[in-house]
């Protein structure tokens, strides 16, 4: 690893002076299990490292039935104990489990996936289906960034130089709603995944879809909507002969590269399974 | 530039000097000389390196040194008492759960953590929690025949209301 | 069958608590005072000529304490044999793979060792390259050594028995197939390293995670020119080496050439990325293969023509095309034969050991091709073996001699175990179960000229302990406990009493050549049962005296030594007025009792241009059935459970085969599933564990069932062979075989991913045709 300046802010301020102050030359560090990684394989060699692990108000998980709220520090391993995401946002509780082995939930945290931009990154097909936004703050700025628009490229976002992202908000979830997120690893069981697909369904009384949003993970530069393939269900009764037109229409959406054959059928494949699952979710909700 | 810092390690305090690009890995092996953890990949990918931090399982190679100032951790050394090890300990050496021995110090601490949270684990449950740590002798059959037999007789001692030694 | 007091026993490791505890040292976990690290500067092209390599930026950094290159080591070729030796310590003027060392530095730590690396200036001339072995024996391919002819390693090997040719006309129905498999690295979990301290009296000593501290002591006197007496070697705790720590590699020469170049001791540990770069696995082999057979399944003709990718050094390859020849003998009886042969030079990286010498890629095939053979006779691949299986006493094709030979009871015992019969071609679509035989040598010399000998000393002690001095390379598998029921069970006494050395140092163990060939079991326990007979002599002399008696009618067993069939006549071992305390008297010993045993197997020498020979003085045998589920909308498999029986000879302790055989189990998985390293031009594109990953504890079947066949080899201690080569080679094809079974395709290319299985699927149309 190349040598650097260590620095912890104590406050987001604080930190935000800094990325200012070296602006391209900094880097955040937080969970770190991607950018020590980086560091290693001097893929990334920055000159001032930023711990913001040390400021003390970001780490926390909220709901007041309006918006989760998910501070910047939270680590998988603390989502993955919540009840409450559990209980409300089961979908996001799906990619949190398809994240890495136990040591590294316990150290990853989910801003820091997001803003590591990998096209694989487990949790942001599930914050597309979910359409969260993202906070950040800049000196003397703060955004709030629609996930959608947060990914640029393979390991690229809209982030600024200096502008650090705070926290990750996502709207609650309507009534006669389920969602699901299914993914399969590139090899063995613990792996980076090959595919990942969100389902989020609403369903009005009659099981007509008034809803839906597909996300899909590791098979386009960024994670992405299939808006297409929404469209095709929307105000439609979900049948297996309109599921497999789904699934054809969101592998047109794609565009994976390495073992992109594959990759595209499997898009079909696991779009259709988490359909029929949300829908299966939906309707044993409603019975209940 | 070194930073000044202080962390304890099985109980014992250190304060040491450390260039920020030093991993808590390389701390605990090359500088407090308890070479129990092992560099397996130092890319956070076989778990070899798996200590407590905190009281929580993660690789210690991808940790550096200067953020765990102020922090408690936990390494194999630190398991049992030097002279009455961990049941884990134990039941690695008798179910045969150990071949070349480099993954086991990194497996022990994965799964003393898991009995810590979880004293009733299923073979499910267990595989998921070390299936971060990569073992290329074993097959791991052993493996989770141990913790899971440590897992029984831990709950038979706790309803007995022994092992409060813990 | 004799009844054992500590054989057999399911005991624990002696060294399992320092293990367990942490306090285990291995190779990186000895630190000198004033230790530099060592850094390896290797090539980035596959083939190019040095013009000239500059050191002076890297020397003026600070903290650098030393470089070597090409220019300033020792001009002398190292390699398994005297005539395909090719490589020097580091590459003077070629470099012939992407990896090949080029330089190494000293330096204070290992941050400023490599900054150092970087500032390195090497002038190449780059040169044309091949990376396919077919196409690099095609005339015109750019030669990559000046010795080999169409780059052909050593020479083409053919093996001819009976005629083929009339065997195929005179068989009803004759099967090809080709098949090509993948490289697959070893991935221990410690990268192999050596610390090296060279001193002022010209000594060197060396600590490593090694095979073969005696081979590598004997490489480094050959290369370095210092008397072996002056060099010692240490094994310390060593994490893992399935065959890939058992050739002397460049980390070991430069860290003792830069401890000789600075004074100062100088440690070099591969990182993961060096290790897969360095490392020496599996062959990718391409096997055309041919068999006739009768309508009622007897085998007529078996023919074989194999071409393997060496990589750009021989390594052991050519030593591996040898032993590919016998083991496509092995399992059957067969009367004509045909193995043509071909190691080839690429400018891969070069390939070496690993666990089953390749005989794992080429039952693979072979099994796959007589899977296939069996369905298109309408038998049951079960009955086609059990038809044309090798037995007891047999002398196969290539001079094998095996004179226990349990396969047949392996086959029988997994066929009844697993519920073959009523699962095979009965199972719904997307589940199938998969049969295959494997087999391996079990106590084999390294080369024609290498000396293959095993000692161990037996030194008892007045109060009745023993000590046990050997140089056994255990890495696992439990050998130094082994050897210590050994003694128990020899002498009679508690194991307990007996202390074995944990590490092996040169200056002290006596010599054994290591451990590979599944050779320690044989070679190490007829050397340890030979010194405890030796020491046993020398106590039974005494005793026989005060039971008069004559020596050779005594025996040990329990802590007592009695006259063979006499009630009366017995003493005990170690209690006061017993054996020990008549030899304490006796002037016809003196204490500690020293017992000296020594083995070297009777075997043949290859026969070079055949691959023919009775290499090994046992054989070891497996056969295996796995189940499997295929998702047929992903193609994935999920391995539900597998049956295994093992040839062991005999089970000297159950816990460690068990070992053996879960660990290969889980090999063999990740071998037939998803192991491979992903070779561009020569370059390794997965080099970490996130990218050539191997199985992981939620990857494993649930259900794994691990048995013994016991046939008493006859030149065996207690009648064991060593097996831990032989049960992980039929592991990938019991499961392409079960893979065909679930869903009716061929994967011919390994591994089997789920991409290639729904095109395969697609291709065929519809399932279950």
């Amino acid at each position: 690893m190349k040598n650097f300046e260590y620095l912890e802010p104590r406050t987001v301020a604080e930190a935000v002076f800094l990325l200012t102050e070296y602006g391209d030359e900094a880097k955040v560090l937080a969970g770190g299990t991607d950018l020590i990684v980086q560091m290693k394989l001097k893929k990334q060699t920055p000159k001032y490292l930023v711990n913001i692990k040390k400021i003390s108000d970001l780490d926390y998980i909220r709901y007041d039935n309006k918006f989760l709220r998910i501070g910047a520090l939270t680590t998988f391993s603390a989502l993955a104990q919540s009840t409450m995401i559990q209980e409300n946002f089961s979908i996001l509780m799906d990619s949190v489990r398809a994240v890495g082995p136990l040591q590294i939930r316990n150290r990853g945290t989910i801003a820091g996936n997001l803003c590591h931009a990998s096209p694989s990154a487990d949790t942001a097909p599930s914050l597309l289906a979910l359409d969260a936004r993202v906070k950040t703050v800049s000196l003397g700025e703060e955004r709030m960034i629609p996930i959608k628009e947060f990914f640029k490229g393979p390991f690229a976002t809209c982030l600024k130089a200096g502008e650090l992202l705070t926290e990750i908000l996502v709207p609650s979830i309507p009534s006669n709603t389920g969602g699901t997120y299914l993914w399969l690893p590139k090899k063995t069981a613990v792996d980076e995944t090959l595919v990942g697909v969100a389902t989020l369904v609403t369903l009005d009384v009659n099981g007509v879809c008034d809803d839906v949003k597909i996300g899909l993970g590791s098979v386009a530069p960024t994670p992405i909507r299939a808006e297409k393939a929404e469209k095709l269900l929307h105000k439609k009764k979900i049948e297996d002969g309109l599921l497999s037109e789904v699934g054809e229409m969101a592998v047109d959406e794609a565009a994976p590269r390495s073992r992109a054959e594959y990759r595209a059928k499997m898009v079909s494949v696991l779009v259709v399974r988490a359909l029929k699952e949300s829908v299966r979710k939906v309707v044993s909700h409603m019975r209940n | 530039m070194k930073c000044l810092i202080r962390l304890k390690v099985n109980g014992e305090t250190y304060e040491i000097a450390v260039e920020p690009r030093k991993t808590l890995l390389d701390v605990i092996r090359n500088e407090i000389g308890l070479t129990g953890t092992k560099k397996g990949c130092n890319m956070g990918e076989c778990g070899a390196c798996t200590v407590l931090l905190d009281g929580k399982a993660v690789c210690s190679c991808l940790v550096l040194g200067v953020e765990a100032d102020r922090r408690e951790v936990i390494t194999i050394e630190g398991l049992g008492n030097g002279v009455h090890p961990d049941p884990l300990q134990e039941a690695f050496v008798k179910h045969g759960a150990i071949q070349c021995g480099f993954c086991t110090p990194g497996m022990i601490m994965t799964a003393r953590k898991l009995l810590d949270e979880n004293p009733s684990p299923s073979e499910e449950e267990v595989r998921e929690a070390i299936c971060g740590n990569l073992c290329r002798c074993t097959g791991y059959v052993k493996i989770v025949e141990a913790v899971l037999d440590v897992a029984r007789s831990e709950k038979g001692g706790r309803d007995a209301g022994l092992l409060s030694h813990r | 069958m004799q009844d054992y007091s500590v054989i057999g026993k399911r005991l624990p490791r002696l060294d399992g608590m320092e293990i367990v505890t942490g306090k285990a040292k291995y190779t990186d976990d000895i630190v000198l005072p004033g230790t530099l690290a060592g850094k390896i500067l290797t090539s980035e092209y596959p083939h190019a000529r040095i013009l000239h390599i500059d050191t002076s930026k890297a020397e003026k950094l600070s903290g650098v304490r030393g470089i070597i290159t090409g220019k300033n080591v020792p001009m002398v070729q190292y390699g398994f044999a005297n005539f395909v030796r090719d490589e020097y310590p580091l590459a003077f003027d070629k470099v012939r793979y992407i990896g090949d060392e080029i330089a190494a530095v000293a330096a204070i730590d290992e941050d400023i060792a490599e900054e150092a690396l970087d500032l390195i200036e090497v002038e190449y001339e780059e040169l044309p390259s091949v990376f396919d072995p077919e196409e690099a024996m095609k005339p015109g391919a750019p030669r990559i050594h000046e010795h080999a002819e169409r780059n052909i390693c050593s020479n083409h090997v053919s093996h001819v028995i009976g005629d083929v040719d009339k065997g195929f006309r005179e068989s009803d129905y004759v099967r090809e197939d080709r098949f090509v498999t993948q490289n697959v690295s070893h991935c221990f979990l410690e990268t192999r390293n050596c610390l090296a301290d060279f001193n002022a009296n010209g000594e060197l000593t060396f600590w490593t995670s090694t095979s073969s501290i005696y081979l590598d002591r004997f490489v480094l006197s050959h290369l370095l020119k210092i008397p072996v007496s002056k060099i010692k070697g240490n094994r310390p705790f060593v994490g893992g080496g399935f065959g890939g720590k058992g050739e002397t590699v460049s980390c070991q020469i430069c860290a003792a050439l830069l401890s000789m170049k600075t004074g100062k001791p100088v440690k070099i540990t591969l990182s993961r990325e060096e290790q897969f770069i360095a490392d020496r696995g599996r062959h990718r082999w391409i096997f055309e293969l041919r068999t006739g057979a009768k309508k009622d399944g007897t085998i007529i003709a078996k023919q074989c023509r194999a071409i393997a990718d060496a990589g750009a050094y021989n390594s052991l390859s050519f030593l591996i095309l040898m032993h590919s020849v016998g083991y496509f003998d092995i399992v059957y009886r067969v009367p004509n034969v045909r193995y043509d042969g071909d190691m080839v030079y690429t400018n891969n990286p070069p390939c070496g050991a690993m666990r089953s010498f390749d005989c794992v890629q080429l039952r693979l095939a072979d099994d796959s091709h007589m899977d296939m053979l069996a369905r298109d006779l309408g038998i049951d691949t079960i009955d086609l073996y059990l038809k044309n299986v090798s037995g007891p006493g047999d002398l196969t094709a290539s001079r094998y001699k095996l004179d226990s030979n349990g396969l047949r009871e392996c086959i029988e015992r997994v066929r009844d175990d697993s519920g073959w019969r009523d699962k095979r071609g009965r199972l719904p679509v997307g589940r199938g179960i998969g049969f295959a035989v494997g087999a391996s040598i079990a106590g084999a010399k390294s080369s024609n000229d290498d000396p293959d000998a095993s000692s161990a000393l037996v030194k008892i002690n007045e109060d009745g302990s023993v000590n046990l001095l050997i140089a056994a390379h255990d890495a696992g598998q439990g050998s130094r406990t082994v050897f210590s029921q050994t003694v128990a069970e020899e002498l009679g006494i508690a194991i307990d009493d007996v202390k074995v050395n944990f590490v092996i140092d040169t200056d002290i163990i006596p010599q054994d050549q290591g451990s590979y060939a599944s050779r320690t079991t044989i070679g190490l326990g007829n050397a340890v049962l030979a010194a405890c007979r030796d020491a046993k002599r020398q106590i039974f002399e005494v005793v026989a005296d005060q039971l008069h008696a004559s020596a050779e009618d005594l025996e040990a067993k329990d802590g007592v030594i009695y006259l063979k069939g006499s009630p009366d006549g017995r003493v005990s071992f170690k209690d006061e007025g017993g054996a020990l305390s008549l030899c304490l008297t006796s002037k016809k010993v003196v204490f500690p009792i020293i017992g000296r045993g020594h083995f070297e197997p009777e075997t043949e020498p290859f026969d070079w241009k055949t691959g023919e020979g009775n290499i090994s003085i046992a054989y070891g045998f497996t056969a295996k059935v796995a189940e499997v589920e295929v998702d047929t909308e992903t193609g994935r498999v999920k391995v539900l459970n597998v049956t295994s029986a093992s040839d062991v000879g005999k089970a000297l302790n159950p816990l460690f085969l068990e070992g053996q055989d879960e660990g290969a189990i889980a090999m063999g998985i990740g071998q037939a599933l998803f192991e491979k390293l992903e070779l561009d031009k020569g370059q390794i594109l997965n080099p970490s564990f996130s990218e050539y990953k191997i199985p992981t504890a939620l990857d494993m079947p649930r259900t794994i069932r691990s048995t013994w066949v016991e046939t008493l080899d006859p030149h065996s201690p207690f009648g064991a062979k060593g097996i831990g080569e032989a049960v992980i080679v039929p592991m990938p094809a019991a499961i392409a075989n079960a893979v065909y079974d679930a869903v009716g395709v061929r994967i011919n290319e390994f591994p089997i991913t789920p991409d290639k299985i729904l095109e395969e699927v697609e291709k065929k149309g519809k399932l279950g045709e």
